[in-house]
């Protein structure tokens, strides 16, 4: 079973994404959640597109809606409400916290 | 049920310093008690978590306990799968030399492996 790898936080505020990268492999699942909701803005999230085709990207919607980031997101990330996430988690292991 | 069944591959994400936050002594503690529990247990330091395993530290300027001494109890803990990211310590100037237990050094690649092995990651 691939990995879910949850980061809360932006990439300038924090190692957390950096060090997500290091341990993000092949066909894992990606969920931006809190502050993490910055990272799919579209410059940031193409460069992380570009280095993990085969990963899947995904943001909390209720999370990037109260940032105002609702329209400013990158069209490939996947948007899931609080049932979206709780199926992420059942569907991977093990989950990771990058915060 | 046999403790076989109850044993489980945890592996603990250390990856912040050791004073600056008690994240880093909760992580220590955390993977003591799995170790105690006879899990299958295993450190993995990336970041700045890797200063938690410098030698030389004199925290009792802080008043605080000494972390790495704290971290040189995991072998008796029968805790021995201790790794360090190569390119955190290499950017940081440090080997494994300048750490108070045995490490095993992992690439990038190394990691994935081993993140995809475990039952569940702790991240600290």
């Amino acid at each position: 079973m691939s990995s879910l790898h949850l980061v809360n936080k932006g990439n300038q505020s924090s190692d957390a994404l950096n060090l997500c990268r290091t341990a993000l492999a092949l066909n894992d699942s990606v969920l931006f959640i809190q502050d993490g909701c910055y990272n799919v803005l579209p410059g940031e999230l193409e460069v992380l597109i570009e280095a993990f085709p085969e990963v899947t990207f995904h943001v909390l919607e209720p999370d990037l809606r109260a940032r105002g980031l609702l329209n400013r997101r990158h069209p490939s990330v996947i948007m899931v409400d609080y049932n979206g996430f709780v199926e992420l988690t059942e569907q991977h292991n093990p989950v990771l916290s990058w915060y | 049920m046999a403790a076989e069944d109850l044993r489980r591959r945890i592996l603990f994400i250390l990856t912040r310093p050791p004073y600056g936050s008690s994240l880093a002594s909760e992580a220590l503690d955390a993977a003591l008690v799995a170790g105690v529990f006879d899990q299958d247990v295993s450190l993995l330091y990336m970041g700045e978590g890797l200063f938690q395993l410098l030698d030389q530290q004199h925290p009792e300027l802080l008043q605080t306990r000494n972390h790495a001494k704290a971290s040189r109890v995991l072998p008796e803990y029968d805790i021995n799968q201790v790794y360090v990211h190569d390119l955190s310590m290499n950017s940081r100037g440090l080997s494994p030399a300048d750490f108070v237990l045995p490490v095993e050094v992992l690439t990038q690649q190394d990691i994935k492996n081993l993140v995809a092995q475990q039952n569940a990651v702790l991240n600290f």
